[in-house]
């Protein structure tokens, strides 16, 4: 299978309502694979249990030919499906280089013995650098010594893309990179996803700025009250009755205004 | 703007320096003294073990005094009554400290917040009632005396100015180790644990293990500043554990500044001589003693270091 | 079994105390959020107001109870202003230090203003002893089970039952809210503290009798309080009842029939396994996990 990831037909609901029902997605490797849907589509709920924060109802999650359904968030993301947070959620007492080094966590010995006295200290020594690199890749190269709440916000998204990325995902969720950044920010996300995708990153893109994922994405599956209702190319899904149907309830004129 | 590791070289040299000085003291301090900064060092040990749990992983732990008395009395009973070596029975009463809070943590550390600070005070309240009614083996009120002092070939270490310098060496040791953790992987690890637990999970970091690190850490350091305070008073008894020492440990880390091993140094010594310096005061010290920390909680709630840290404009020293 | 009679009635007395501190504790940590580890210290001092009161001034026992609960009142106000306004929205560990020195501050001038030796206060009914179904027991111990409850009572109906109330539960649920429908929030804060002080005062008059007044007695009343509204549920009001009756039986029964020197002990272990299998208690809803 072509597949990097398989859902097979996840539910998640709380009490008696159903915020994911059934969805099932085959996201392609190498491809930029975008989730959309209206407000309280379920979209972030759907990572959420993709990822281990959340426990599923229902259905299975197979990412390259392993069962992740309800793995805990560490494994999830050790196994190389690493995620990003909707609202941007970094660690305040650290720096922004330290904020991107707790990415690579998996990366290294666990043990105390092996902190205090090596081993694991010449390996995070090659991660630093490796660090340091990403992040000016990113744009932040001057900002690495920084206490992360120094930097404005749009920075700060790019750190957490950044300790995602240190973490060598194989796929990467990024839930709604682009919100609240401004239009020129947002064409620089676009400039980092292209080229992740041009590394070969599988990337997993849940977004409500419909401009970028209309240009970025390969693939877009469209949620709607927890339910999938529509999937195709971008050219297929701004087509779709159902699609138009969804987003008109919601005062979308267009899908892609 | 706030720059970190930068201004961190001219902390680690200040900290070396503070050590190199700490080592002469022995020539200036009188008998008594000498006795009480053994104390405070032997302390220090004990609260820079808290910082792991609590400084850096936010772990509100009101146990730490439990796991300093098991330290104690483990190589109490060792030295005593088994009849080893304290050279052989300080590792075991360390590595054992390790393993009850392993089996203590593992169940408990599931919980947060006051729910935590209440089962970590129930392990201590029950160490001390085990401790006070387990009469054959760990003394009861009685405690257990006669504890062996430390002694190298020719140098019985048996007065407090030549135990000072075990209590020095083992806390320049405990402090480089925990500066090692803290600035690596694990360190980082904790701290963000605290900052964020769901964030940290997602980054590929274990929680449970890093929190059990966390509070096996605090563990480990405990036992070995009971140990050490086993051999130096050659005598253990329980009240020298109870609830109202955890209460302290964790005053010593917020007065002299939670998540900064200096600081952690800084308030043990601190608090360790206040009633020394106001013994004037009589039984009334409590009272200033109380009020001065509710004072310093209020009005300098990063602790004492925060204090020296704005004078040099920094965010943070040995963070 | 004329005994475990007795027990039982001890015990339900001495458990219906641990009930009062218990929902002097869940009182200001709902409405205030401050985890008030100075609680047990409020117990002793309302013995000693009464010691006082009863004792060196004389006063009949009656108005002696009134002016001590007068006092507490009074303390409780202090409380709020000294302790609460300061520490209020800092972090949960610094207000934990924090009232623990305030507890530490009170014990010791409690021991410099009584002294280390222990009063023996007495009761309304001396030692007198009620016959029921055979069985003696203390009228002291029945006194206690009534009043304690009497005041539960009297508590639940002011907090559901009153328009004050009313304004506390508002407060206690969401206090920006409360604020904006124009509820005084710092006089509901001041009301909880004084309540506080009552029940704690309470407590105290009614355990000293079964006792002795001793400046230490606070910290082993608070901590069996606590594991009391572990077991029954952190913010029940039938759940600090139904723990603090348990702890206090567990407590006689386990100290008569088990061990007396691991009474203790005991309430602690079933402290622990409540907070690990079911951490909301016996009549908690889904508040356990919360920080």
């Amino acid at each position: 299978m072509n597949a990097i990831l398989a859902v097979d037909g996840l539910s998640k609901s709380f009490g008696g309502v159903h915020a994911v029902r059934e969805v099932s997605l085959a996201v392609p490797r190498g491809r930029i694979f975008s989730v959309i849907g209206p407000n309280g589509a379920g979209k972030t709920t759907l990572i959420n249990v993709l990822t281990g924060i959340l426990a599923s109802s229902g259905g299975r999650v197979h990412f390259e030919d392993r069962d992740l359904t309800d793995a805990p968030a560490h494994v999830v993301a050790s196994a190389g499906m690493v995620r990003t947070f909707q609202n941007g959620r970094l660690f305040q007492r650290l720096s922004v280089l330290e904020n991107v080094l707790v990415g690579a966590h998996h990366l290294l010995p666990q043990s105390i013995w092996s902190a205090i006295v090596g081993a694991a200290r010449s390996k995070l020594d090659e991660i630093r650098t490796e660090a340091r690199q990403l992040l000016a890749d990113l744009g932040l190269a001057d900002d690495a010594d920084r206490l992360v709440g120094a930097l404005p916000y749009g920075r700060q998204r790019m750190v957490e893309i950044a300790r995602a990325l240190v973490s060598r995902p194989k796929l990467l969720l990024l839930d709604e990179p682009a919100a609240g950044l401004n239009s020129g920010e947002v064409e620089r996300l676009r400039g980092v996803l292209e080229t992740l995708r041009a590394q070969g990153l599988t990337l997993l893109l849940v977004e409500h700025n419909m401009g970028l994922v209309m240009r970025v994405a390969d693939r877009i599956a469209v949620i709607s009250f927890g339910e999938k209702i529509a999937e195709g190319t971008p050219a297929e899904v701004r087509a779709d009755a159902r699609v138009l149907e969804a987003y008109l309830g919601h005062g979308y004129r267009h899908a892609d205004d | 703007m706030m720059r970190l590791p930068v201004a961190l070289p001219m902390a680690v040299i200040a900290s070396c320096a503070v050590f190199a000085l700490a080592l002469l003291l022995p020539a200036v301090v009188s008998g008594y003294g000498i006795r009480i900064l053994n104390l405070a060092l032997i302390s220090a040990i004990a609260v820079i073990g808290l910082n792991f749990a609590f400084g850096y992983a936010g772990l509100i732990t009101l146990a730490q005094a439990g796991f300093v008395g098991c330290g104690a009395y483990i190589t109490a009973i060792l030295s005593t009554m088994v009849g080893l070596s304290p050279w052989l029975s300080i590792p075991i009463a360390v590595v054992g400290t390790g393993v009850i809070s392993l089996a203590i943590g593992l169940p408990i550390l599931r919980l947060k917040g006051h729910y935590l600070a209440l089962a970590t005070l129930g392990f201590n309240v029950s160490f001390v009632i085990v401790a006070t009614n387990w009469k054959s083996v760990m003394g009861g009120t009685d405690g257990i005396s006669s504890i062996p002092p430390l002694a190298l070939p020719g140098w019985p270490i048996a007065n407090d100015h030549r135990y000072y310098y075990v209590v020095w060496f083992a806390l320049a040791l405990t402090s480089w180790c925990a500066w090692r953790i803290r600035v690596s992987h694990l360190g980082l690890a904790m701290i963000a644990v605290r900052d964020d637990e769901i964030a940290t999970g997602a980054a590929s970091v274990g929680v449970t293990r890093i929190k059990l690190q966390a509070f096996a850490l605090s563990a480990i350091y405990a036992g070995l500043a009971g140990a050490l305070f086993a051999h130096m008073a050659n005598f253990v008894a329980p009240d020298d554990f109870a609830l109202s020492h955890s209460i302290v440990y964790l005053a010593m880390l917020i007065i002299g500044g939670e998540g900064s091993i200096a600081g952690s140094i800084t308030g043990s010594v601190i608090v360790t001589f206040m009633p020394e310096l106001m013994r004037d005061l009589g039984t009334a010290y409590l009272i200033v003693f109380g009020g001065l920390m509710l004072v310093i909680l209020i009005f300098l709630p990063k602790g004492l270091l925060s204090l020296v840290n704005l004078r040099l404009g920094r965010a943070g020293t040995l963070r | 079994m004329q005994q475990l009679v007795q027990l039982i009635v001890s015990g339900v007395a001495v458990g219906a105390v641990y009930a009062l501190v218990g929902l002097a504790f869940i009182m200001v940590n709902e409405a205030t959020g401050v985890v008030n580890f100075a609680t047990g210290q409020m117990v002793a001092i309302g013995c000693f107001l009464a010691v006082s009161t009863s004792l060196q001034l004389g006063l009949p026992l009656g108005p002696a109870y009134l002016l001590a609960l007068a006092g507490m009142v009074f303390f409780g106000v202090a409380f709020y202003a000294v302790v609460f306004r300061p520490l209020q929205d800092r972090p949960v560990v610094t207000v934990i230090i924090g009232t623990v020195m305030i507890g530490i501050v009170i014990q010791n001038a409690a021991l410099l203003t009584w002294g280390s030796v222990p009063f023996r206060p007495r009761s309304p009914f001396g030692r007198q002893v009620v016959d029921v179904f055979g069985a003696a027991l203390s009228a002291h111990a029945l006194f206690v089970i009534v009043v304690a409850f009497l005041m539960i009572a009297l508590l639940y109906f002011f907090i559901y039952g009153t328009a004050i109330g009313a304004r506390m539960r508002a407060v206690a649920q969401d206090r920006d809210a409360a604020r904006l429908m124009g509820i005084g929030v710092d006089r509901m804060f001041v009301l909880t503290w004084i309540i506080a002080g009552l029940l704690t005062g309470a407590a105290g008059i009614l355990v000293g009798p079964m006792w002795f007044a001793d400046v230490n007695m606070g910290d082993p009343i608070a901590l069996k309080a606590f594991a009391a509204i572990i077991i029954g549920g952190f913010s029940s009001v039938p759940g600090a009842i139904v723990g603090g009756v348990l702890v206090g039986l567990a407590e006689m029964l386990g100290a008569a029939y088990i061990s007396s020197a691991y009474k203790d002990g005991l309430v602690f272990l079933v402290m622990i396994l409540f907070l690990l299998v079911r951490p909301q208690g016996i009549f908690g809803e889904r508040i356990g996990q919360r920080a």
